[in-house]
């Protein structure tokens, strides 16, 4: 587990990142969200011991991280801008991955190589920026440390390559419970992939939630009151995040679950409901609405 | 087997990221040294064919040439190993510089030591492997083309461990330079001034002391570099290149500098450590690495500009308004330094003024010293020793006894500063105050003499004090100079443990010359030539070296060093040396045998004219504009009446005025011309040029030199 504990980072005048706290559990992929600047690689950067907070605690699996080499044998970290060494390719690389991580699996790695169509004795310089990614990527799930810190690693993956990596995500979660930590700053990009996601703006964390359970604990519903009185007790029975109105068709977004919704409705006069599936982007809009924040401007551009 | 993680493997892993660094060093030392050295030996050979030069005389040729080559004070050689050191440090750690390397390299699971320890180890490996199989090579090439001897052996050798310890020392200084800034640019600049700022602040002082102070001695400012690799390598490597021992004398005598070279370059590694492991990860592509050294840096740099750059504009000044551009370039120097120093910082123009409180601390610092100098607030030229206080002085009248030579117990030669101090000053502290006393009145006299005088103190501080001494102060002058410290101090054979030092090391030549000839003389000989001459000296005083013309000298040549030789004037007073020299048949009375010489030519440079000129022009300047070759007048004299005539006033050039300088004429300058045809008595052993004593001028030169 990597306990992220009431941790701040200034750089001279800027404050990167704000008091912030965080736990990432294992055998989950955690995405860390936010927009440009609001200090995900800061925190990625001190999770992976890059970086030394200036208050607070970053540990792995209860060891602090920086300046520790044995909570660094747990983490591999993929920057925005993975380092490759100059002239290199990727056998190189991989021989030098393998001296600094002792279970560096190099037949998985030739083997994923081969799989994503990469040419190990390529010049690294001559790869596109997508073929970069994907093998800093095969580099750091064949590390084989427990935690796989992702920063923007996505962008610029096409699905089919995306798919790849999920599948390899999905298989080396099973196998030896990696815990990937994503972070980027379009949800989109996480939605299908993470369990659990952290909102990071202007250095602090908005909010912090496992996917399933926000999923579960908002739902949309579409519906056509039978009278102004049904309306009325809805409005009030119910945690209504938010309400449209179109003629007499009514879509609200309520806290609660499934279940409790639709005996709700099912319980007072509608001509017409219906419960409708929340994307991940809904949820957050819905969630961080209510803390103040218009989610639409921080992550949705 | 190599393991994974062995320190071995990290520094081959390593090298494979700094292999065209293995091959820029061997390229290089390969064509300074073996390369070179062919070359060097195909052209000395080359001349040795065209000279004609064949067995030893032909060898020694070559050996001489391969020994400037190898020596460890070649200047060319030490640049090259600076440069070496300042491109390793950096290539070795110049991933510090970029966000993505240090991303990489800072997450991984090596620890900081081990990383520093390899890349710091490596970067030396790229140093010293290339340079000591090329240098072993050069040796080599040498040696086939019978350039070789033990001594050159010995010069590379000691060139290993020199060049060895400089780079240790540069690098270690550079490798702090790349830890506390942020990218190329910046570190280049902070190792240029690591290397150097510690000799411009030692400089300051000096510079703003000899303006502002009357009576300043260089010497009140000790020798200040302790914390620059170059001196301490300067130091070791001159006394090495010295001798013949090369490393022997190095590693004797020299050891404190070497061991100073050593702790010194320990030391840097161990700050540069101290400040890798401290330096944040952010500070890659920034100016300065940590932010609160950036105050400090700014300060310390601003107030040395400034003030050097205040005192350049005052000489440029010169008799003009000094108060009012020095205050000017004072406040323009703290602005625009500190203003420049903070856009690089900042990397934006529009912060240059920020930091306001800067500017001011580095303006009232920079003024505060020039105000202690300017005003004489510590009183330098008001002091004056008092006498119940004073243990004794050393004088040094570096002017008129700059002939003298000063030698250690290895005979290598030392400054006769360090030689006097080591000795006991005079210690008639009354004749010493009492001269002191009279600095102000002397200053104002023309014929003043200037010495340097360290006064030590009962309590252990020495003071320096360069003071005006009038000549007219004969019998202060004679009891100081006519005491045994000061003989010892000055005339190192004078004082019978130095000569018995001497005496330990052979002796290879002995020889007297009064200026035109050189007579040689048995070496089995010194000790009674010593004795008599010494038995001469006590008698010596300010009276006799003001009122007597030399005789002649006498030359101590040492076998161990070939370079170190020794002289000693000899004057018409030193009864016993006189005649210890005329039993050995050599002729000290007078300079030339009349007999023996054709013809004299003199030059009359009409200097009377040449002022009469400048003042008629109004301006001393003006003498610079006048056609010397014009007014000097040349006339060649074949009678013997006229020789002899001007045989008699005729004083040697190689025998020095030190003290006569006001007794010989600057007007005429004297060639002679002897009879078996020589026009010059031989390179080493004489000249045949002279000048004329002016109260022995015959009458009838002036009309026969006259400017027409």
């Amino acid at each position: 587990m990597i306990e992220i504990a009431d941790i701040s980072k200034a750089f001279e005048d800027i404050l990167a990142v704000d008091h912030v706290s965080v736990t990432m559990k294992e055998n989950t992929v955690f995405g860390l969200i936010g927009t440009n600047g609001a200090g995900k690689s800061t925190v990625l950067r001190m999770v992976a011991g890059v970086l030394k907070a200036d208050e607070g605690t970053v540990t792995v699996d209860g060891l602090p991280v920086y300046d520790n080499i044995e909570a660094k044998k747990r983490i591999f970290f993929i920057a925005d801008e993975p380092y490759f060494f100059a002239n290199s390719n990727a056998w190189e690389m991989e021989r030098y991955y393998a001296s600094v991580y002792e279970g560096f699996r190099r037949e998985d790695f030739s083997s994923y190589m081969e799989k994503f169509g990469l040419d190990k004795k390529r010049r690294i310089a001559t790869f596109s920026k997508g073929m970069k990614k994907q093998l800093a990527l095969l580099l750091g799930i064949c590390s084989n440390t427990r935690y796989l810190l992702c920063d923007e690693t996505f962008d610029g993956l096409d699905p089919v390559m995306r798919q790849g990596i999920k599948s390899i995500f999905a298989k080396e979660m099973e196998q030896r419970g990696l815990t990937p930590v994503i972070a980027s700053h379009n949800l989109r990009e996480l939605e299908d992939i993470c369990d659990h996601v952290g909102l990071l703006h202007k250095g602090g964390v908005l909010l912090s939630k496992d996917l399933e359970n926000m999923k579960c604990s908002i739902q949309k519903v579409q519906c056509v009151f039978c009278s102004g009185e049904d309306k009325e007790k809805t409005m009030k029975a119910l945690h209504i995040m938010k309400s449209e109105e179109r003629g007499s068709l009514h879509t609200l977004t309520v806290r609660g679950t499934r279940e409790e919704i639709i005996g709700h409705f099912a319980a007072i006069g509608t001509i017409f409901f219906e419960v409708l599936p929340l994307s991940l982007e809904e949820i957050f809009i819905s969630e961080t609405e209510v803390a103040g924040y218009d989610v639409k401007k921080l992550i949705l551009g | 087997m190599m393991s994974k993680n062995s320190f071995l493997a990290s520094i081959k892993e390593n090298n494979k990221r700094r292999t065209w660094l293995w091959i820029v060093a061997s390229l290089f030392w390969f064509f300074y040294y073996p390369v070179a050295m062919a070359m060097l030996m195909s052209r000395k050979r080359g001349d040795n064919i065209m000279d004609n030069l064949v067995g030893d005389a032909a060898r020694l040729r070559l050996v001489q040439a391969a020994e400037g080559w190898l020596s460890a004070d070649r200047i060319l050689t030490a640049v090259c190993v600076c440069t070496a050191a300042v491109v390793c440090a950096i290539q070795g750690f110049s991933y510090l510089y970029s966000r993505k390397k240090v991303d990489m390299y800072h997450s991984v699971p090596v620890k900081k030591s081990r990383r520093f320890a390899v890349i710091f180890v490596n970067g030396t490996l790229i140093y010293l492997i290339p340079y000591t199989v090329s240098l072993l090579f050069a040796l080599l090439v040498a040696g086939i083309n019978g350039g070789m001897n033990v001594r050159n052996l010995q010069m590379g050798l000691t060139a290993l461990l020199l060049h060895g310890i400089l780079f240790l020392g540069v690098y270690g200084l550079t490798a702090i330079a790349v830890m506390l800034t942020g990218n190329l640019i910046i570190t280049l600049f902070a190792t240029v001034i690591l290397l150097t700022y510690e000799m411009v602040v030692a400089w300051i002082p000096q510079w703003y002391g000899s303006e502002f102070y009357n009576y300043y001695s260089y010497y009140s400012c000790d020798d200040m570099m302790f914390f620059s690799p170059l001196r301490w390598f300067g130091q070791a490597a001159e006394a090495a290149a010295k001798t013949k021992e090369g490393i022997g004398v190095a590693l004797r005598t020299e050891w404190i500098a070497l061991l100073a070279g050593l702790l010194l370059a320990a030391a840097f590694a161990g700050i540069a450590y101290f400040c890798y492991r401290k330096r944040p990860a952010e500070a890659a592509g920034r100016a300065m690495a940590f932010a609160k050294t950036k105050p400090f840096v700014k300060i310390l740099l601003v107030i040395p500009f400034a003030l050097l750059v205040t005192m350049e504009i005052r000489d440029l000044v010169g008799m003009g308004n000094t108060a009012l551009f020095a205050a000017f370039g004072m406040v323009a120097a703290v602005v625009l330094g500190s203003c420049v120093i903070e856009v690089i910082y900042e990397a934006d123009i529009w912060a240059a003024f920020r930091k306001k409180s800067q500017i001011l601390i580095s303006g009232i610092c920079t003024a505060a010293i020039y105000c202690i100098f300017c005003f004489d607030l510590t009183g330098y030229d008001a002091w004056v020793p008092r006498q119940e206080e004073l243990q004794d002085a050393v004088f040094l009248f570096l002017n008129r006894d700059s002939r003298l030579n000063h030698v250690d117990e290895n005979l290598v030669y030392m400054d006769v500063r360090e030689y006097a101090l080591a000795r006991p000053g005079v210690g008639d502290t009354e004749a010493v105050c009492q001269i002191t006393a009279k600095k102000d009145e002397s200053g104002h006299r023309e014929d003043a003499m200037w010495c340097d005088v360290a006064y030590r103190m009962k309590n252990g501080r020495v003071v320096w004090r360069k003071i005006p001494i009038d000549s007219g102060e004969v019998e202060l002058l004679d009891r100081i100079m006519g005491s045994r410290e000061y003989k010892e101090a000055a005339y190192p054979l004078y004082a019978d443990e130095a000569y018995e030092s001497i005496r330990q090391h052979k002796v290879k030549e002995l020889y007297f010359s009064n200026g035109f000839k050189t007579e040689n003389l048995a070496v089995k000989d010194m000790d009674e030539l010593r004795s008599a001459w010494k038995q001469d000296m006590e008698g010596l005083d300010y009276s006799t070296l003001k009122g007597e013309f030399k005789t002649g000298r006498f030359t101590i040549v040492l076998e161990k060093n070939r370079r170190a030789s020794l002289t000693y004037d000899i004057y018409p007073s030193f009864e016993h040396t006189l005649t210890f020299l005329k039993e050995k048949g050599i002729r000290a009375e007078g300079y030339l045998d009349v007999e023996s010489i054709e013809s004299i030519a003199v030059t009359n440079f009409h200097n009377e004219l040449r002022e009469a000129m400048a003042r008629e022009a109004g301006r001393p300047e003006a003498t610079e504009e006048i056609d010397w070759d014009a007014l000097s007048v040349s006339r060649t004299f074949t009678e013997e009446e006229d020789i002899r005539d001007l045989a008699e006033a005729i004083y040697p050039i190689d025998m020095g005025v030190e003290w006569k300088d006001d007794d010989v004429s600057n007007n005429y300058f004297v060639t002679i011309h002897y009879k078996d045809g020589e026009t010059d008595s031989s390179n080493y052993r004489g000249s045949n040029n002279a000048r004329l004593i002016t109260e022995k001028i015959p009458d009838w030169l002036e009309q026969a030199t006259a400017y027409e």
